[in-house]
């Protein structure tokens, strides 16, 4: 997978509403049931009990947090081995869970051909999440195929703004919660970029700074460097994920129109530059 | 820039709601102009994060000139005066204002005036 395949996945999942999206779910086959199940997790940004009722009569209730699935509540199912059972009722299920996890759920499916799923917030109940397992970790131990994997779906307004800037970006960092992760980019640029996004923007993304907020939901910060360092800077936030990237370039407004186009659907007015005679 | 100057310049700029000019160092609002009258405390916050903003910038290539903050709902935009790297121009603007015209017309206020003077 590419740098900016990986990219364009990792902001696939900053397009959900952050809630579950409950209702009635038929499959065919049993990946297509555990992509139904390990999506209503994967899009659980706060704390969600999802609640599946099977066709066969089997109930899962389980608590998912920060994409995550935390904990499966008790009673478990009829008809597990006493290893999935175990499973049950645990304060926290931890990475060492996903295999036991990935046969378990896809075991439910194949006994179904179909679920239903609600989903009620946990408030204030919901205390810090440290463990729990990624969507995408039981996916990939299950076998499911990659079309179904949790985080692919339809592209994204992040995901349309990189395409636009994709030939002047010189380094990506992904920035989720308190963990970075470089997307793109190689060298002197990339570490230009690391060094700046673990040094200084530090400051920016403290809770004490006003404008975090409007940031992480839907905003965007451009940093217009002197025209001799040939780039520029942007940070673009999008449900509490931030996009930093440097733009080859000293366009700013070029960013700033494809920034809308692509975010926020505005139509650039007069003495705006139409995006595409720039980028071409 | 003075009242006047800010004035002036604002009403250049009919997306522009609030223009004010702050010292970076001691975090000072020096001057300011509005379409409505903004409290001091509304002013000040502006001109902390105007300080914060240009203090966390890059700075291995030399100083930043401006920074263009934008939402679904506004725009606030800090432009520094290179003259006086010390004190910049903030704007509240609308959310859709024309970024090119607003840095020409930034540039050509600071450029015109004797800044803080």
């Amino acid at each position: 997978m590419s740098d900016f395949a990986r990219l364009k996945e990792m902001l696939r999942r900053s397009a959900r509403d952050g809630t579950a999206q409950p209702g009635r779910v038929r499959y065919v086959t049993w990946s297509d049931g555990l992509a139904g199940i390990l999506e209503q997790v994967d899009i659980a940004v706060v704390g969600q009990r999802l609640n599946f009722e099977f066709d066969d009569g089997s109930r899962l209730v389980c608590e998912a947090s920060g994409r995550r699935l935390v904990r499966l509540l008790a009673p478990p199912p009829a008809g597990l081995t006493a290893e999935h059972m175990a499973l049950f009722g645990r304060d926290e299920l931890s990475v060492g869970d996903v295999h036991g996890l990935s046969i378990l759920l896809r075991g439910l499916c194949e006994r179904s051909a179909g679920f239903a799923a609600t989903a009620e917030p946990l408030g204030e109940a919901a205390g810090p999440v440290r463990g729990g397992v990624d969507p995408g970790a039981i996916a990939e131990a299950a076998g499911l195929p990659g079309e179904a994997m949790p985080g692919t779906g339809e592209g994204t307004a992040q995901e349309a703004l990189l395409e636009g800037l994709q030939p002047l970006l010189q380094a990506v960092v992904v920035v989720e919660g308190e963990e970075a992760a470089l997307a793109q980019g190689e060298g002197d640029d990339a570490a230009r970029l690391v060094d700046w996004v673990e040094n200084a923007l530090t400051k920016l993304l403290s809770p004490a700074f006003p404008l975090l907020g409007t940031l992480e939901t839907n905003g965007i910060l451009v940093f217009a460097l002197p025209e001799g360092a040939g780039r520029h800077l942007m940070v673009s936030g999008r449900r509490g994920q931030l996009l930093v990237a440097t733009i080859k370039g000293c366009d700013v407004a070029a960013t700033v129109d494809l920034w809308r186009r692509s975010c926020q659907g505005n139509l650039v007015r007069g003495g705006g530059v139409p995006v595409d005679s720039v980028r071409s | 820039m003075t009242p006047t100057a800010l004035k002036a310049f604002r009403r250049k700029l009919p997306d522009c709601d609030l223009a004010v000019y702050v010292d970076l160092g001691s975090r000072t609002v020096l001057s300011w102009d509005g379409a409505l009258h903004f409290r001091q405390e509304h002013l000040d916050v502006l001109c902390a994060c105007a300080a914060d903003l240009f203090d966390s910038a890059p700075k291995g290539d030399g100083p930043v000139e401006h920074v263009l903050f934008l939402s679904p709902t506004g725009s606030r935009t800090f432009f520094r005066n290179l003259a006086d790297p010390n004190e910049a121009l903030c704007c509240i603007c609308a959310a859709d204002i024309a970024v090119g015209s607003l840095i020409n017309a930034v540039r050509a206020a600071l450029a015109g005036e004797d800044p803080a003077r």
